[in-house]
């Protein structure tokens, strides 16, 4: 615990948690928070220059860029966690099985997650959407997770298999104590601190991700406030109006920066051996 | 090192074959009548007739297994179908459109290298000085910002604002084009201009290949920038590097020969790895830019329900990404003198 | 700080490393960029080249004049294969190409076509009646291309060498403007058809869709499938080349909008596309002086006639949208005046019918439905129980991004429509998907569509009011038409007194209206939304929003 104080003494990870604090806020609280709703406005708005009523200004739509970038935090952090929920889960169950379970099993599911990591995510996930037709962000969120498991197998696996192997399990298994137990009670701990740092890691990257795919054209609705699909649509107008397409940008990358800010810190607290300083 | 090899060999073709299966199954397990897509799009009347005869030259109606073995039997022989899209076969598609993005992504990682093993040297060298806080920003942003926004805010500051870069959309200019056409030797534009000698197309080609090239390689730069630094920060203060100082090694030499060597392993490991991000990169560079590569052909596929362009192309992906971990497994085994004689 | 204070610092030569690494990057590209602006084409210079450069957004991908099918393919054929007759300049009136003259008989029903003497394919061989009787005969053959364009169309006879002669089912005066079409009769070599294939159902020729085998000023230099086309001079093309020409026009496929505008705008291309929402931000720079460019919008003070429309195609066979009343509900709910003020930034006019203005019928002084949120809900109200209980469920309204009303007037649309208790959801489709669901049956109940004129007569415009229009023999979309419809557009169109037609088809424009059987939108002052930006130093470039030759005539003058 005491590790833990160190990198909460770096100003850079605390500016990385300040801002994921506010992101969180500003997810959680948007409506109190935004000026305008996300779709609040019309064609008769359309195209205000950042100025005292809209702070960003607006959109083709005559839509406050300034509300929908605070409301564009909702489908970025919430798509983001679903997507570790998912991730997590199935990967270190996976893992556990795969370092635990002895013989043909074992490589079997090894071998299946070589097979998702030989993937690309965005590459898979854009051939999921094609093949489920679906360009919502749920089929992102699931689109995207079908590949992102793979890592934390390989973590929680390379960990199972060290611990596996060590004195006190051996010392655990011969009182008797059931495989379950084992695995939830001495392997799973200490697979656990590996497994935050990537997830810390991870949620810029599946931020990026997602924003990319929003980009491209798979994820959020028309209208919806996102900020990969805020920056696609803004494009074809960035000569004259600039702000529709700097500003979800911006929003893109503090967000992205704050959680690798927040990751150093995370893997300088549970990981000393991962250390870049 | 031999059984090492086979091992691996062996992995690959496993590995490739499952990202095949997967990438068949997804999609042929869908609810749809993608039949009649393509038949309206290639401009038939969609007639019942048609849509039959669509679904039989796609084997639509056949059990799946016979489907995999039609595909199996298909991606062997090099026919990678014709695409009910564009009415032209995919391979030659994907054929033509895969040295531009070779040459992307190599110049990216060049640019990537170029740029950022010095940065990663003088940082760990100067730790902890403003050099050292500034390339800790450069790889923030590089590692945060959206490749897309980035891009696009290059266009317009580098081409239109300041008029360096030449005008983006495709690798070549058409005035170009029309006075210095580049003869096609292997179909990438550089190496061809640059080998007969065309040095206005050179020129050119360069320019056009500026502003994509430092887009996709911006992440790289923050990654590998990092993972250098982190390397070299280790090894500076190894016992041989110790050893060698304490000899009289001038300081150069013990950067050079000592620390720089082994700090490379990661380094490696890094380039290696990144082949992913360079596909991925690669696909929005290229929409950002509309440069002819595979990423765009892709996206265009999956925009338009084209299934056999998309599987083509993410089998391809599977394959590229597996060999260039194999090829960095391989050089990191050449490198590490315990793997190599262990 | 890890230092040993060497003399020669190490560090100087990182630094110096890392200058040159890091510098390098961009000044490769800087570099390049100034040595290509040295080497490259200036201002002055591009002004008085040969070479047109054209930026815009269409991707050809089928050059077989008699299997192409879209304007994007077909506007490249104009230039590739001289037709019997063209439209000049500005005019929607056909005039002899290949032909020297024609005359019609049969009350109508017969076109004798004499050919010019002396004019022989790009492949050499010579043009004969033969050839231009297997060239339409091939369109009906192979049944890939436009065939409603030829409904008209019995057969062609051969009389002489010299001589061609058409024989239609009834009268039909926009003939001789049909033929001008490029899918209709784009004369073909028969040799060279016939030695890569021959004729095949339902098969599209594939020497033919990436060669020419044509009469034409221009032959394909070189073809990069999504990038370009490169056209270059014919030097046999029988019309000459005296005077002021252009050597070679480059049309560059350019899909985004932004890159489309910054590449005009530093004179990198010399005519660009430009859509709605950027014309006054570009009129606006023009008018200050900073930009030698022009916008091809009036012509003798008026309007451009654009010939196309824009509109919502609601399914009259399917619930909900069968129900009129939901339909005049949908219709009362749509803000046409602020969608074409302030997306259309006021370059279009209300579409007032099937007919647009500048051809015979078009009726300017039938009331236009009003966007009015009272009236669509009474509208609604009104609809029958099964109506209501499909509509309780939702519509979808699909479009393709950027085609015609955009995202901008959809969410519109569906934002009013939700003040109302109506439940609009949005899809975005692309145009590959679009043309699939518009050629299918049933059909979906709310797509978007736009017409873009193949031919300046009435019988063109009113295809969305005709049942053998619809698919799966036709292309509509909406399924509109009717018993009454039919025999209307019939009635019209073999009717040859100009007085009568204009009677029969108000009649039929009003009756098509009265059921609201689409939501028309507008009539943009530009064809397909787009203007034609040109620099100032390109001329003879003569708009028409019909198909034809656009760049013969061009030429650049400093």
């Amino acid at each position: 615990m005491a590790e833990l104080a160190r990198p909460l003494r770096n100003p850079l990870v605390l500016f990385g948690g300040a801002v994921i604090a506010a992101l969180f806020l500003v997810a959680a609280l948007a409506p109190v928070l935004a000026p305008y709703g996300p779709q609040a406005g019309s064609l008769l708005d359309r195209f205000q220059a950042p100025g005292p009523r809209h702070w960003f200004g607006t959109d083709s739509s005559g839509f406050d860029v300034f509300s929908r970038v605070l409301y564009g935090a909702r489908p970025a952090i919430g798509s983001g966690l679903i997507v570790l929920a998912i991730s997590t889960s199935v990967g270190t169950a996976v893992g556990l099985a795969a370092g635990y379970g002895a013989g043909a099993w074992g490589e079997v599911l090894l071998r299946t997650t070589d097979v998702f990591l030989a993937f690309p995510g965005l590459l898979l996930a854009m051939a999921v959407v094609a093949a489920v037709q679906q360009r919502t962000l749920w089929a992102i969120v699931v689109a995207i997770s079908i590949r992102w498991w793979a890592p934390y197998a390989r973590i929680v696996t390379a960990q199972t298999l060290s611990i596996r192997e060590r004195e006190y399990v051996e010392a655990a298994r011969s009182i008797g104590a059931r495989h379950l137990r084992v695995l939830v009670s001495h392997i799973l701990p200490n697979a656990l601190s590996p497994i935050i740092v990537q997830a810390t890691l991870d949620l810029g990257a599946i931020i990026l991700t997602t924003a990319a795919l929003s980009f491209i054209g798979f994820g959020a609705e028309p209208g919806a406030p996102d900020w990969g699909r805020m920056v696609a649509d803004g494009r074809q107008y960035m000569r004259d109006q600039w702000w529709v397409v700097l500003f979800p940008g911006l929003a893109i990358f503090f967000a992205v920066a704050a959680f690798n800010l927040a990751g150093d810190g995370a893997r300088d607290a549970f990981d000393p051996r991962l250390r870049s300083e | 090192m031999i059984a090492y090899l086979t091992r691996r060999l062996a992995m690959l073709v496993v590995v490739v074959f499952g990202a095949m299966t997967v990438t068949f199954v997804i999609a042929r397990v869908i609810p749809t009548n993608v039949a009649q897509i393509w038949a309206g799009v290639q401009g038939f009347k969609v007639t019942p007739d048609v849509i039959a005869l669509v679904k039989r030259e796609y084997h639509l109606d056949d059990p799946l297994l016979v489907q995999y073995g039609y595909y199996l039997r298909d991606v062997a022989s090099g026919r990678w179908g014709t695409s009910p899209v564009t009415g032209r076969p995919v391979a030659a598609d994907i054929l033509a459109y895969l040295p531009n993005t070779v040459e992307l992504a190599a110049a990216g990682l060049a640019l990537a290298v170029i740029v950022s093993v010095p940065i990663g040297i003088v940082a760990a060298r100067a730790r902890n000085s403003p050099l050292d806080h500034l390339s800790r920003a450069l790889a923030l942003v590089g590692v945060a910002a959206p490749t897309f926004w980035v891009g696009l805010l290059l266009q317009l500051v580098f081409y239109y604002m300041l008029g360096w870069a030449r005008d983006p959309g495709g690798m070549l200019s058409s005035s170009v084009l029309a006075t210095a056409p580049v003869r096609h030797v292997t179909g990438m534009l550089v190496l061809d201009a640059a080998m007969t000698g065309n040095g206005a197309a050179l020129a050119d080609t360069l320019n056009h290949l500026a502003l994509p090239a430092v887009s996709l390689a911006l992440p790289l730069v923050a990654l590998v920038s990092r993972m250098t630094r982190a390397s070299m920060l280790e090894v500076l203060h190894q016992d041989y590097v110790r050893t060698a100082r304490a000899k009289g090694v001038p300081e150069w030499r013990v950067t050079w020969r000592h620390a720089l060597r082994n700090a490379m392993l990661p380094t490696v490991t890094v380039l290696g790895l990144s082949t992913g991000w360079l596909l991925t990169g690669s696909v929005v560079t290229e929409l950002i830019f509309y440069w002819p590569g595979v990423g765009r052909y892709a996206v265009g596929a999956v925009t338009s329900f084209d299934f056999p362009a998309v599987t083509a192309y993410t089998a391809l992906a599977a394959v590229i990404f597996s060999l260039a971990n194999l090829l960095t497994d391989l050089t990191y085994a050449y490198l590490d003198p315990r793997i190599r004689f262990g | 700080m890890d230092t040993h204070g060497r003399r020669l610092s190490r560090r100087d030569l990182l630094r110096g490393t890392v200058a040159a690494g890091a510098g390098g990057a961009l000044g490769i590209g800087a570099g390049a960029g100034w040595l290509s602006r040295e080497a490259g084409v200036a201002t002055a210079q591009r002004a008085t080249s040969g070479t047109l450069q054209v930026a815009w957004d269409q991707v050809q991908d089928n050059l077989d004049p008699q299997t192409a099918r879209g304007n994007r393919n077909w506007w490249v054929l104009t230039e590739l294969y001289d037709t019997l007759t063209y439209l000049p300049g500005y005019s929607l009136e056909a005039k002899p190409l290949l032909a020297e003259s024609w005359a019609v008989t049969g009350n109508g029903t017969v076109y004798t076509f004499k050919l010019r003497r002396g004019i022989k394919f790009t492949t050499g061989s010579d043009l004969t009646a033969e050839a231009v009787k297997y060239s339409i005969d091939r369109m009906q053959a192979t049944k890939l291309g436009p065939l409603f364009l030829t409904v008209a169309f019995d057969r062609a006879e051969v009389v002489d060498r010299g001589t061609v002669r058409f024989v239609l089912k009834y009268p039909y005066a926009a003939w001789p403007v049909i033929l001008s079409h490029p899918a209709v009769c784009s004369i073909v070599d028969p040799k060279v058809v016939e030695s890569h294939g021959g004729v095949q159902e339902r098969k599209r020729n594939d020497y033919l869709s990436a060669n020419t085998a044509g009469i034409s000023p221009w032959l394909i230099d070189r073809w990069d499938q999504g990038q370009r086309i490169v056209l270059v001079r014919n030097p046999q093309y029988w019309r000459g080349w005296n005077g002021q020409h252009l050597n070679r026009v480059v049309l560059e496929t350019v899909p985004e909008q932004e890159t489309r505008l910054l590449r005009l705008e530093k004179g990198d291309v010399d005519i660009a596309t430009v859509n709605a929402a950027n014309l006054p931000g570009l009129e606006q720079r023009i008018a200050r002086g900073r930009l030698p460019v022009a916008i091809e919008k009036t012509k003798n003070g008026q309007a451009l006639l654009s010939l196309s429309t824009m509109q919502i195609n609601m399914n009259n066979k399917i619930l909900p949208t069968s129900d009129v009343n939901v339909r005049k509900g949908l219709s009362h709910a749509f803000n046409y005046n602020l969608f074409i003020g302030k997306v259309l930034n006021g370059y279009a006019v209300r579409m007032a019918g099937m007919i647009p203005r500048g051809i015979l019928g078009h009726v300017a002084d039938y009331p236009l439905v009003d966007f009015d949120l009272n009236k669509a809900k009474q509208a609604f109200d009104a609809a029958a129980p099964a109506a209501k209980a499909e509509l309780a469920k939702g519509l979808t309204f699909r479009y393709v991004p950027g085609y015609v009303l955009g995202q901008e007037g959809a969410l519109m649309w569906q934002q009013d429509l939700a003040k109302i208790g109506i439940r609009l959801s949005l899809q975005e489709i692309d145009q590959a998907t679009l043309s699939g669901m518009q050629t299918s049956v049933p059909g979906v109940p709310l797509i978007e569509g736009r017409w873009v004129g193949d031919f300046p007569d009435p019988d063109n415009f009113v295809t969305a009011a005709r049942p053998d229009y619809w698919p799966p023999n036709g292309f509509g979309a909406a399924f509109a038409g009717d018993a009454r419809t039919d025999s209307l557009v019939q009635r019209g169109r073999m009717e040859q007194d100009p007085a009568r037609r204009r009677a029969i088809y108000r009649d039929l424009e009003v009756y098509f209206r009265d059921q609201y059987p689409i939501i028309m939108v507008a009539e943009p002052s530009g064809v397909l939304n787009e203007w034609n930006a040109r620099a100032n130093w390109v001329a003879g470039f003569e708009f028409n929003p019909m198909f034809h030759p656009l760049y013969y005539n061009a030429f650049k003058q400093g």
